[in-house]
């Protein structure tokens, strides 16, 4: 006879019920982002704005970030217009091969890229900061000061996040445009071809859409990163605990947000 | 000037104290004595407006313009309003590490005092640092990180005394220093009382100094106060629990594991 089963924490839904448990997880997650956001939203719009640590935090993000984006976006550009080049002079295409990188970058890769190191550096850099502030009771002594965390804290990092993306983004995408060219020029497509089809290529149209995904990209960051830091839990561990979930959740969001924008764009 | 009633916490499913009642009256100072995890920090926040009792009124008298209110029942933007009468003396002194010691203690007067100029603010925030027995001038530029704990602690004190606020909550506010500037942070405490009116709350383990420094004495044990009183009465009470805590004895009712 064996012995009787020692009663153990109930199974319940096995791994539908863990994949429920952490869909229900990200949408409280997601769901306390969305008032965070709309607490900053209200204060941008209330004029509670610091100038100076805006331009602080925009400087962080934008110059900051400049080299190690324009750097990502150059590398991955140069990789495509190699695969382009080799197929398209192919069947002489030649002249829709600017054409094709000026689109695809401009539009997708140079702001998915960006927000992709943004958040990595950035996001990180928000989410530790703040997390580090809440397991010291510096927020609690922010808000003995009578003095808001949002107002104080996140408002600038947002607004820093809505500057300086679209600018960063929209330097690294010509970094990645132009930094694709040798690599096309090597296979032995002049500089008037390449150039010539990236002006016909891109429209005002698509550097505005770009532009427009960079700025949603860095709200989501920004907003994202500081509601992980602020919501950190106790201890040392708790702060890395945060800094990996930002990051994790950012780029997710960054990605649903672009896939959604595609759609709307296309 | 602080009255609480029926005060609960509860973290989840943890009680951490229930059925506090307490009355500190104006200008005086209120010692808050009891083991480590009973919940003393948590009663400050409570009292800072900071964390948010789970039942329970804190009524606070502000005086004529604000009147009395419970700081358990405001909103963010009213207690915020309120926040400013209370200073706060956090246990790890919590500065701001991105600030200087200057920035630090000046931070609630550019906040509040938009109209007050460098200089006044200079001379506010050097005024401060040697009221908390600081060396002004070897502290004022140094960043938190390059302090020592007694002296972050004393410029936490500094802070939170700059918006000369009519409460004062002190956690801890001479763990971690030497005997004699814990002296000289008592008769902080007791200066602010007699010369400014502050009420005060103190959390404190220095047992002997709390004895010598309170108005009234109460101790925090097993959720709830199991004695209140003049210190002279804490120091005759005839509770065990309160003798061994008083006494500083390893075998008791405190540590009898049941
Ligand atoms: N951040 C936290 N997360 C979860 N539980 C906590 C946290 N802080 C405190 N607690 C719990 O709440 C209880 C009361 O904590 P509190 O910090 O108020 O104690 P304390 O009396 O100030 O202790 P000490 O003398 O060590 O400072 C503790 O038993 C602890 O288990
Ligand atoms: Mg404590």
């Amino acid at each position: 006879m064996s012995a009787p089963a020692r009663p153990g924490p109930v199974p319940a839904w096995g791994p539908i019920g863990a994949l429920g448990a952490a869909v229900t997880a990200s949408a409280e997650v997601v769901g306390s982002c969305v008032l965070l956001w709309g607490q900053t939203v209200r204060l941008v719009r209330a004029g509670r704005i610091s100038l100076g640590a805006t331009l602080r935090q925009a400087d962080a993000v934008g110059v900051g970030s400049l080299p190690m984006a324009a750097l990502t976006c150059v590398f991955t550009s140069a990789v495509l217009c190699l695969y382009v080049t080799d197929l398209f002079s192919r069947y002489g295409f030649n002249e829709f091969i600017g054409m094709l990188m000026g689109q695809v970058v401009v539009r997708e890769m140079g702001p998915l890229l960006t927000a992709i190191v943004v958040a990595s550096r950035e996001g990180s850099r928000i989410a530790a900061e703040l997390a580090a502030m809440k397991v010291t009771e510096q927020l609690d002594a922010l808000r003995s000061l009578a003095t808001d965390p949002v107002e104080y804290l996140v408002v600038p990092r947002y607004l820093g996040g809505l500057l300086a993306m679209p600018l960063l983004s929209l330097l690294s995408s010509m970094a990645g445009v132009a930094g694709a060219y040798p690599v096309a020029a090597a296979r032995g497509v002049s500089s008037d071809v390449y150039w010539g089809s990236v002006m016909r290529g891109v429209s005002v149209s698509h550097v505005g859409g770009g532009l427009v995904k960079a700025l949603l990209f860095g709200a989501i960051i920004t907003i994202v990163a500081s509601r992980t830091g602020l919501h950190t839990g106790f201890g040392a561990a708790a702060v890395g605990r945060s800094v990996t979930a930002s990051v994790v959740l950012c780029i997710l969001l960054v990605h649903i947000a672009d896939f959604g924008l595609a759609l709307v764009f296309a | 000037m602080i009255e609480i009633r029926d005060l609960a916490f509860h973290r989840g499913e943890q009680v951490i104290f229930e059925g506090l009642d307490l009355h500190v009256a104006e200008g005086e100072v209120l010692s808050v004595i009891g083991p480590s995890g009973c919940g003393k920090t948590t009663l400050l926040k409570c009292l800072a407006g900071l964390d948010r009792p789970s039942a329970g009124s804190i009524f606070l008298n502000l005086g004529e313009d604000d009147g009395r209110v419970d700081l358990a029942a405001l909103n963010e933007e009213r207690l915020n309003e309120v926040r400013r009468e209370i200073g706060m003396v956090f246990q790890y002194a919590a500065l701001f590490d991105s600030l200087s010691v200057r920035e630090n203690v000046a931070f609630p007067m550019y906040r509040f005092w938009p109209d007050r100029s460098e200089a006044e603010i200079d001379a506010e925030v050097r005024r401060l640092l040697a009221q908390v027995g600081l060396p002004v001038d070897t502290t004022i530029g140094k960043m938190p990180a390059e302090l020592s704990g007694g002296m972050r602690k004393r410029v936490g004190l500094a802070r939170s005394l700059a918006l000369q606020p009519r409460v004062l909550l002190y956690d801890e506010p001479s763990s971690g220093l030497d005997p004699i500037s814990a002296a000289s942070i008592d008769r902080l405490i007791l200066s602010m009382r007699d010369q400014v009116g502050v009420t005060s709350v103190v959390v404190s383990h220095h047992v002997a100094n709390v004895l010598r420094t309170s108005d009234t004495v109460a101790m925090l044990y097993g959720g709830g106060l199991i004695a209140v009183g003049p210190p002279d009465e804490i120091a005759e009470s005839a509770d065990e629990r309160v003798r061994q805590f008083i006494t500083g004895s390893a075998e008791g009712p405190l540590t009898d594991i049941d």
